[in-house]
């Protein structure tokens, strides 16, 4: 590669490695520490390693959604829908209820082609337009798909759902250890998976961003017109970008049933999550890697760890004898990430940690 | 006479529709914003309305005191949900003005979670029962045809604020100042158009629909529930933009069709597919006529 | 910068690199441009001027495929700068026409029915699940056949869409027994004793009923709805195939048809442009820039890309180099690392041009290139502008510095509301009476 010229003007360096593994030390220090985590900390070998792979697997999905709203700039509301296919179709291709049982892997490779092929589809048609109507679109499909898993009850079980999903290996034997009895009895083996798949995951963000696909996104995203004349079909783009976001989502989506061995009923696919993790990508800084990982870590903590301490301190201090709701403190969820997102648009739009190139842009006085 | 009743009820409900989409179609024109809140703000109005009947104490009924009662309600609703349409703008989506497009769309999201938690404490999580005060007597002297007295209050209610409206935007000052600014806002502005007036105005005015539009839905319903604003609202967005998102004519039209389709989609194929099948019809309609019914073809500035 | 790009390769005999012809281009009411006449020569410098309004930059936005002209053409090298219908797009839009097809036939023939019917009976009588059998289930759901099916321990035989239950046995070969006697009264019902049997009735039902078995009471009218079962799925399922069919081809042809003449085709065919508005990437380095001019010369799609193969490794390294070129021959080859929207004004007039030079194009269009310049840069540009062409690439300019105009066109056109009014070299057009008019009457 030709050493640039030595640059005039301080721009943050681009990270050394660029073809190589992983972008940034600090990801790797990162990565490290969590593979390492399981060994030290016992707790991760309970319930706690289960939430923390949901936590992994959410990670993906936004940075699935951060493709599709950071790096290209079309507003995605129905990230959900595609998580809830790929669970689906791993599912449809391994519970023991059906005769395909196919393995996880290659359940899970059909699963990504599966979604992206459905993204493919949804976008071709709408993409072309104008870029306020793939909000609706989405937000359309979301809703759509949602009550077509409902509706559809022969194949995917209705509100029960499809279940058990096999944890991933099971029946094959390596070295003498069942895989699928591993994956069943110790959390840690979901949680090493789904580890390694957010770190893939990364890795393949960091090519996008460097590579000719990610230039074109940015390119679109700040002036459409001006990448069509220099010969870039904005389309096509778009489309790549979407497909590949279906696709990462789609692989979330697999390995969530695998994890739960249950695609639970498809409501876990609404808006709702949707909106979640569209708020963990904004919150956290759209178009950044770190930022959407931190803003999810923040959406989940909320759930998980704030809102259940500060309700039990609510009740301790008996400040709400009465159980209203408007006296506890997850009655207010709506509200709170309503306000934060109305904040963060108005006072810093890039997010928490914010990717470099979208500060200035969100930063930048329109027309 | 089973399809011209199925008509009927679509045109009915459609209009009902239209009232809410004309609502974001007025914004969108102006602003170029998907009030995502729209739909919300809706189910506030009807929490108010729902207060109101208890406050007031409307009569059920069908008398002069019924109509007084309802006209009352249309307009206190109209006016809370105008009112607060423009508050909202003023608040959130005004500094945003010259901020990316993004900004002020997921503002506008963030505020529809406000009021959807505002609607939880004020209904609480179940749905509520509506008081039925306009009975569903049927008008026509016909078995196999039914068009209820509950139906004449949306036609009664819905006419005539689209006539308003259409004189309003055709024949007013404001209504010029508002076509001026949907076309170009800074020539608008440079000829002397206050701006900002204006885009309150619109805000005031789609809010004041969709106010209206709560009541009735909530007379024609008699359920209402604080996650109802999501639904209608996909609805009606996707009849506004079906007709053509900017055009007034074309949200009316749209909502008409999303009638019309959800009442024979639900008779002949069933009401779980209805949803399934207005998507596909909206695809349908941007693939041919990107558009919209009756929108025109945007040219980009260069 | 000549060394990256082919020798120049002269259009068809006789015809000019660019030729506009007759373009009329209406907005609304307005004419803003008409009749506009224009060739460009292959390896010159042409330029288009005018006063404020006379239409100009809405002619580069014909040429450019930004706006579709209301009529006449635009050729490029002896070719209309559209993508050309070929045997590939129909297929293509056959291919999406298919498989639209078979997603509204499986939501007319109700897929849940049918995967109730193929998959899950499959899997209730214990026999190993083939996919021979799937077939035949497949076939026996699309002629509506009778099925078998379980519920709490006992054999049903039922409807093919499960909807109907019209036995219950415990025993599975007797409920088979029933079923294939049921059959035979459904199919005869639907065959007349004189019509001619459809082929696919000649199924395992016209096998001779077994003795012994007592059917159970069906009525008339639910053998009737049985026996329509049939003409009623075929029915659904070719409408439905034949209504997305329509709706699939003809929607990626009407998709198509409206991107036919899209800014990126044109741009693909070797036509490049600047804005008079600068619109530069302003938030990415001036390198990057200049690589999304380059986008088409790196190889591979999103998987190569993720993978890294050695391919599009080459590609980028290779789409580097010479994007350092390109800024190399406009002179900012020392500030590719900086943010582009940081430059200085007249760089980033620059940058717009080396940007616009790397896509490849043979011909590029100058909107105001010296617009906000001083005197220097000005002159400075007027040597780039010559560069330009004597690299090979053909340019047509739109500028309002006269001295500009005059120094490097070898042709110039002059546009009045929207008319041409003049044409021919420097020195003749500054000496046309009309076009001093003008400037002068016309009150710029």
């Amino acid at each position: 590669m030709a050493a640039p010229p030595p640059s005039a003007a301080p721009l943050p360096p681009r990270p050394a490695g660029v073809g190589g593994w992983l972008a940034s030390r600090w990801e790797l220090v990162a990565l490290v520490l969590l593979a390492a985590a399981p060994l030290c900390i016992p707790a991760l070998g309970g319930a706690l390693g289960g939430q923390v792979t949901t936590l992994f697997i959410y990670c993906i999905l936004a940075l699935a959604l951060n493709v599709m709203v950071g790096y290209t700039g079309l507003v995605h509301l129905g990230i959900a829908s595609f998580f809830g296919i790929g669970a689906y179709c791993l599912a449809i291709l391994t519970v023991p209820m059906y005769p395909f049982r196919i393995g996880f892997l290659p359940a899970a490779v059909v699963a990504v082609l599966v979604t992206a092929g459905t993204g493919l589809a949804l976008g071709a048609p709408t993409l072309r337009l104008r870029g306020d109507y793939l909000a609706i679109v989405t937000l359309g499909f979301g809703e759509v798909a949602k009550v077509t898993l409902r509706n559809l009850e022969q194949i995917t079980g209705g509100m029960k759902g499809l279940n058990p999903v096999p944890p991933p290996g099971a029946g094959v034997t390596v070295a003498g250890l069942d895989l699928g009895k591993a994956f069943a009895i110790d959390p840690r083996w979901f949680y090493y998976l789904s580890l390694l798949s957010l770190a893939g995951v990364v890795l393949a963000m960091r090519r996008l961003e460097t590579s000719r696909l990610g230039r074109a996104l940015v390119a679109v995203r700040e002036d459409e017109l001006a990448a069509q004349a220099m010969g870039i079909s904005a389309t096509r783009v778009k489309l790549s970008a979407f497909a590949m976001s279906s696709a990462v989502a789609g692989l979330a989506g697999c390995l969530y049933a695998a994890s739960l061995s249950t695609t639970a009923d498809p409501n876990a696919y609404d808006f709702n999550r949707s909106i979640m993790v569209l708020c963990a990508v904004i919150l956290g800084g759209l178009g950044s890697i770190p930022g959407t990982i931190l803003g999810v870590a923040i959406l989940v903590g909320f759930d998980t760890v704030l809102a259940p301490w500060a309700d039990s301190w609510i009740q301790q201090m008996n400040i709400n004898p009465s159980g209203s709701s408007a006296l506890s403190f997850s009655g207010w969820r709506l509200a709170i990430f309503g306000l934060a997102l109305v904040f963060v648009m108005r006072y810093r739009p890039e997010g928490l940690i914010p990717s470099r190139r979208l500060a200035a842009e969100l930063h930048e006085e329109g027309p | 006479m089973f399809f011209l009743q199925q008509c009927l009820i679509g045109l009915t409900n459609g209009a009902l529709v239209a009232l809410v989409a004309l609502g974001y179609t007025m914004v969108y024109g102006i602003i170029g914003l998907i009030n995502f809140a729209h739909g919300d703000l809706i189910m506030l109005g009807a929490c108010l309305a729902l207060t109101l009947v208890g406050a007031l104490g409307i009569a059920a009924g069908g008398g002069a005191a019924t109509w007084a009662g309802v006209a009352a309600l249309v307009l206190l609703c109209g006016l809370f949900c105008g009112g607060l349409n423009v508050a909202v703008d003023r608040i959130v989506y005004k500094p945003l003005r010259n901020a990316p497009k993004l900004a002020p769309l997921v503002s506008a999201i963030g505020v529809s979670f406000i009021f959807m938690n505002a609607g939880l404490f004020w209904l609480g999580p179940a749905d509520r029962s509506f008081p039925d005060l306009v009975p569903s007597t049927n008008l026509l002297a016909h078995d196999g045809l039914q068009f209820t007295l509950k139906d004449l209050l949306v036609v009664l209610v819905v006419v005539p604020l689209m006539v308003g409206l259409s004189l309003l935007v055709r024949t007013t000052r404001l209504g010029k100042a508002m076509r001026a600014v949907s076309q170009d806002p800074v020539a608008a502005a440079l000829v002397g158009v206050d701006v900002d007036r204006v885009i309150a105005a619109t805000f005031f005015i789609g809010g004041f629909l969709g106010g209206a539009a709560s009541v009735i839905y909530g007379l024609y319903i008699n359920t209402i529930g604080f996650q109802m604003g999501f639904q209608n609202g996909l609805y009606a967005f996707t009849a506004a933009v079906l007709g053509g998102i900017g055009s007034i004519p074309g949200a009316v039209l749209g909502g008409l069709v999303i009638g019309l389709v959800r009442a024979l989609s639900s008779a002949y194929v069933g009401e779980r597919w209805t949803g399934a099948i207005v998507f596909a019809i909206l695809i349908v309609i941007l693939v041919f006529r990107p558009e919209g019914l009756l929108g025109r073809r945007t040219r980009e500035k260069v | 910068m000549s060394d990256s790009r082919s020798p120049a390769v002269p259009g068809p005999s006789g015809s000019p690199l660019l030729d506009v012809d007759r373009i009329t281009v209406r907005f609304g009411g307005l004419v803003a441009v008409s009749d506009l006449d224009l060739d460009v020569p292959e390896g010159t410098i042409v330029s288009l001027i005018g006063p404020n309004g006379a239409g100009k930059t809405t002619a580069f936005n014909c040429v450019s495929g930004i706006y579709a002209p209301s009529g006449g053409s635009v050729r490029f090298r002896g070719k209309r700068l559209e993508r050309a219908l070929t045997p590939g797009t129909i297929l293509k839009a056959l291919a999406v026409g298919l498989l639209t097809g078979l997603l509204f036939a499986a939501a007319a023939v109700d897929v849940d029915r049918m995967w109730m019917a193929v998959v899950k009976r499959g899997m209730i009588t214990g026999e190993p699940f083939t996919l021979a059998g799937a077939v035949e289930r497949l076939r026996g759901y699309f002629r509506s056949e009778l099925a078998i099916d379980q519920m709490a321990g006992k054999w049903r035989v039922v409807s093919s869409d499960g909807a109907d239950v019209l036995a219950i046995k415990r025993d599975l070969a007797e409920a088979r027994l029933v079923r294939d006697a049921l059959q035979a009264k459904v199919t005869a019902r639907r065959i007349d004793p004189g019509t001619v049997p459809d082929p696919t009735d000649l199924g395992p039902s016209d096998e001779p009923q077994a003795a012994g078995v007592t059917l159970p009471p069906v009525k008339e009218e639910v053998l009737d709805r049985l026996a329509a079962g049939k003409s009623r799925i075929r029915f659904r399922g070719w409408s439905g195939l034949a209504l997305g069919l329509i709706l699939g081809t003809a929607g990626t042809l009407a998709v198509w048809q409206r991107g036919r003449r899209s800014p990126h085709v044109v741009a693909r065919a070797g036509i490049s442009r600047t804005f008079q508005n600068i619109r530069l990437f302003s938030n990415m380095s001036v390198l990057e820039n200049v690589l999304v001019g380059l986008d088409r010369t790196i190889p591979g799609g999103v998987l190569a890309m993720l993978l890294r193969t050695p391919a599009n490794v080459r590609g980028e390294a290779a789409a580097r180099k010479k994007a350092l070129e390109a800024l190399g021959f406009v002179g900012l080859a020392g500030d590719a690392n900086r943010i582009a929207g940081q430059l200085p004004y007249g760089d980033q007039r620059r940058l717009e041009i080396a940007r616009a030079l790397a896509t490849g194009a043979r011909l590029i269009l100058l909107d105001e290139p010296a617009a906000g310049m001083n005197p220097s840069e000005t002159a400075d540009l007027a040597s780039l502008i010559e560069r330009i062409r004597d690299s090979g690439v053909t340019v047509l300019l739109i500028e309002h510095h006269m001295n500009v105009v005059m120094r490097v066109s070898d042709r110039v056109a002059v546009l009045d509301h929207g008319t041409k009014i003049a044409e021919g070299t420097p020195a003749e057009v500054r000496r046309d009476e009309k076009v001093i008019e003008a400037y002068l009457g016309g009150g710029e």
